[in-house]
């Protein structure tokens, strides 16, 4: 195919707003799946993906489309992650597209999401098509949300297509007018090959698969490539395209999308963002914009039966082969044993690796709750990046304490700013500037501390907005902080696993707090358990989970026995869950509640 | 109540398909409305040598509560009534953690059984099961049920009294006068065999369980048409047969023999639970006298920790 009839293009959407829903009527409009072999939204494959409704890995799907002229083009539609996690993925996405088609939902209009899309969208220079979405809905009100967009974003709405992807209604306009307005790409065959990489997968048997749109040259198997970040070269075993499924073709022509087998150990040998070219004779230059994906958030993952720390290794090697941004090294806790410290690129990512892990794996975990980086200066001009509570160095090691920061912008409804601005103070938040969208919605951004965010921050957004505000977020450098560890001891050990790094200003009252959380979540055991929340050598709180006196099955012979032993079965399995510290019984939710800090 | 007939056409059936020992233990569960003059000379001459009665607690508004027929002085009165026809042997029924018992409640209880002549007692507390009219009761919050410091004076009240007046305990609920344990249900507690005949009926012989249909009207058409009534039939793994000879021997202060499990399973004890006895031990919640491992008194008391140790799986 001649660049000329090559169109690539993303969607982008705030989350829900229908994004796997269009894409799987374009997919099915343009016959590239039959219809009968339509799963719905075919395009997030992973189980996880469809049960949560939002799209982790990106996949893409090449559409033939017969244009009303007679042509055949070819669309590639790359798909984004839908969550703040994954920015710097959606980027690399968009950056390998020419246009995008933003959609809108005709109920909610613009949200946090759509704004910081459409601005990765313009800072790569994409043609945008808005669509409004979900015109079937009785609520649906596209003429509103089309001034909206016009007020809020600029974006000229005259000429938006009102569709409806989950009746199909729209939907072939849609397809008319990607062929139209997105630009084809540039023809650039004659020059070195250069292949932005924008998701990579693990294969069991290909290795490493690179997802690219080739931006010049072309690229054919047996052909000798070089990554341009790692220097690293290989062969080209094979490439194609996505119909969604892998196709093999004989080329990947300049201007399209596509994949690329050569025997690549692991993805972090083909990183997102960077450029693939010819190992002879290659282009000189990389393409723009690649970063390393840096986790953010860390926690620690035990095993509960420490006899699966192997398997747990094992399955995060083989998680990691496919998810660049996974980190991990082992880590021990004197509480927990043997386990591995985590990086993550957020929340969401953590919770999906903690899930994948239980269910694909059938491993019984332990996460500790998850932290941010600080970096530590210490007295003796040393910096250290702190990671993990248990590591902060002694108080007067340390001359001071920077965390880092997000920038976060909340679009809310004008009458729940209170609300908003309530909790952004709590979590210690800085107000830098709040502006009216129209005269019904706003937008506040704060500095906020990363570690105040991290964990509960978007619930509580969600609830004390009833669900109408939305968030996006990103990092913005760090900044002093007066923090310290708060340690907890159970009958008299310190249970490092435990352990938070907070802001002095409250620690006494976190430490009170966590303690009288503990003795709740704790459940009752053979002996008497005391719980102390301490600050360097000070105990701070001190509460007591009581032992249980009595319990025993009254009455038991012979016919009861397979029923009395259903019931000590059950009390065993409900420990699984818990993990045994010294002679307690810990549950899971122990190791979060250090986090919520909701008084 | 079955009558004396009835009872005689069992009696009669078994002594034609089993060859009975002299000395055997034929206890029959009576409630006390039901144990008469007449009635116990009819079951005394077919052997039965021991009664078990329902006594539940001495308090009338419990009892009526409870739902039962009779008042704690006909109770006693019943008793009395067949020690005097000459059964010696009889055993009853106590309860605690009754909803509106107080622990002088369950006190007076006892102390009032113990002057009865008696020589065996059972004594549980009541568990409410989702779905029984108590439970409704419960879920709506009608039923005040003593709290946890009330049940835990209760037990403990059971625990001293009765010993006191030379019933010992012999097993979590069990209590009996020198040589009037129950021979019948020590078989459950030793894992040994024992057949069990009737609806709902369960068997234990080798490693099988078996249990009768639980259908009253199933049982007698499938004999009636010269068919053995439908059973469930469940083999017992080795581990699942462990498990329950640990937790039903510790049931029993006498507890177990290392010996004794050695020869029945051909491996030592730590074969199969390597430091769980060692583990207990040091929780002061097992002990091992001469080979004998059993539960200490506060091992007792929260039995289901102990018991759970010893599951596999």
């Amino acid at each position: 195919m001649d660049t000329e009839h090559i169109r690539n293009f993303s969607i982008i959407a705030h989350i829900d707003h229908g994004k796997s829903t269009l894409a799987d009527r374009l997919i099915e409009l343009t016959g590239t799946v039959k219809k009968r072999d339509m799963e719905a939204q075919i395009l997030d494959t992973m189980d996880l993906e469809r049960e949560r409704g939002i799209t982790i890995k990106e996949q893409s799907a090449r559409l033939m489309y017969k244009y009303k002229d007679g042509d055949v083009y070819e669309l590639n539609l790359i798909d984004t992650p839908g969550h703040v996690d994954f920015n710097y993925e959606v980027s690399r996405s968009l950056s390998a597209c020419e246009g995008a088609i933003l959609i809108v939902d005709a109920t909610q209009g613009v949200q946090a999401q759509t704004l910081a899309n459409v601005y990765l969208a313009l800072d790569n220079n994409l043609e945008i098509i808005p669509v409004i979405n979900k015109i079937d809905l009785p609520s649906a009100d596209p003429e509103r949300v089309k001034k909206e967009v016009e007020d809020i974003i600029g974006l000229d709405m005259s000429d938006a297509i009102e569709v409806s992807a989950k009746t199909g209604f729209g939907v072939d306009k849609v397809l008319e007018r990607i062929v139209e307005q997105i630009p084809a790409p540039e023809d650039k065959s004659k020059e070195p090959l250069q292949c932005l990489i924008f998701d990579s997968i693990f294969d069991s048997y290909q290795g490493a698969i690179a997802y690219v749109r080739v931006v010049s040259g072309s690229v054919r198997p047996g052909m000798d490539i070089r990554m341009m970040a790692s220097g690293k070269v290989y062969k080209v075993t094979e490439v194609g395209y996505f119909s969604p499924l892998p196709k093999a073709d004989t080329e990947l022509p300049c201007g399209s999308v596509g994949f690329i087998c050569a025997s690549i150990k692991n993805v972090h040998d083909c990183e997102v963002g960077d450029t693939i070219t010819t190992a002879e004779n290659g282009a000189t230059e990389a393409l723009p914009g690649y970063r390393k994906a840096l986790p953010m958030v860390f926690c620690g993952l035990y095993p509960i039966d420490s006899k699966d720390y192997d398997q747990l290794k094992d399955a995060l090697e083989k998680l990691s082969l496919n998810d660049a941004a996974l980190e991990f090294e082992p880590e021990t806790s004197t509480a927990l044993g043997f386990g591995f410290r985590c990086g993550f690129l957020g929340l969401l990512h953590m919770d999906v690796v903690q899930e994948r892990l239980e269910r694909e794996y059938h491993l019984k975990l332990i996460t500790t709750a998850p932290s941010v980086i600080y970096k530590v200066y210490r007295t003796d001009g040393e910096v250290v990046m702190v990671d993990n509570p248990s590591a902060l160095p002694p108080q007067n090691n340390i001359e001071h304490i920077e965390e880092p920061i997000a920038k976060v912008d909340i679009l809310v409804p004008s009458d729940m700013v209170g609300a908003v601005m309530e909790l952004a103070q709590n979590r210690r938040g800085e107000f830098i500037t709040m502006t009216y969208l129209d005269t019904t919605r706003v937008t506040l951004t704060y500095r906020i501390p990363l570690s105040e965010i991290i964990f509960d921050f978007f619930d509580k957004l969600k609830s004390s907005t009833r669900g109408y505000a939305s968030l996006d977020y990103q990092l913005d450098g760090y900044q002093d902080t007066d923090a310290v560890k708060l340690d907890i001891l159970l009958n008299g050990d310190l249970v490092d696993a435990l352990s938070v790094i907070v802001h002095r200003s409250n620690a006494a009252s976190r430490g009170r707090s966590l303690a009288r959380k503990l003795k709740d979540i704790i459940p009752r055991q053979q002996f008497e358990v005391p719980i102390q929340a301490a600050i360097g050598s000070k105990i701070v709180a001190r509460e007591t989970v009581k032992a249980y006196r009595k319990d025993v099955l009254a009455k038991c012979y012979g016919g009861d026995v397979s029923r009395k032993k259903k019931l000590l079965e059950k009390q065993k399995e409900g420990k699984k869950r818990m993990k045994q510290v010294g002679s307690i019984e810990i549950p899971q939710e122990a190791f979060m509640a250090v986090l919520q800090n909701d008084e | 109540m079955l009558s004396p007939e009835s009872l005689s056409v069992i009696m009669d059936t078994l002594h034609q398909c089993f060859s009975i020992d002299r000395q055997a233990e034929i206890t029959m569960e009576m409630n006390p409305c039901d144990i008469t003059a007449d009635y116990l000379s009819a079951v005394k001459g077919m052997g039965i040598n021991r009664v078990s009665a329902g006594v539940q607690t001495n308090n009338d508004t419990l009892l009526s509560f409870l739902g039962r027929r009779h008042t704690a002085s006909e109770a006693a009165a019943a008793i009395r009534r067949a020690y005097r026809a000459g059964i010696h042997n009889i055993s009853l029924d106590l309860m605690y953690e009754l909803p509106g018992q107080t622990v002088k409640d369950f006190e007076k209880s006892l102390l009032w059984a113990v002057h009865l002549p008696v020589n065996h007692m059972s004594v549980y507390s009541l568990i409410i099961e989702e779905g029984t009219r108590f439970g409704q009761l419960m879920r709506k919050g009608l039923l005040q049920r003593p709290n946890e410091l009330e049940s835990w004076q209760m037990y403990q009240a059971m625990c001293r009294i009765l010993p006191h007046y030379g019933l010992e305990r012999y097993e979590i609920s069990s209590f009996a006068r020198k040589g009037y344990r129950s021979r019948h249900n020590m078989k459950y507690w030793r894992l040994d065999d024992y057949l069990g005949l009737g609806p709902a009926a369960c068997s234990r012989i080798g490693h099988m369980r078996f249990e009768d249909v639980p259908g009253i009207r199933q049982y007698i058409r499938a004999l009636l048409s010269g068919k053995l009534p439908p059973e469930e039939k469940t083999e017992l793994s080795i581990y699942e047969e462990i498990e329950e000879y640990c937790f039903m021997h510790l049931r029993m202060r006498e507890g177990f023999s290392r010996k004794a499990f050695e020869e029945r399973y051909g491996n030592p004890l730590e074969t199969y639970y390597k430091d769980t006895v060692e583990v207990l031990k040091r929780q002061k919640l097992l002990r091992e006298d001469e080979g004998m491992i059993h539960m200490t008194p506060h091992g007792a008391a929260i039995g289901n920790y102990v018991f759970e140790q010893f599951l596999l799986t």
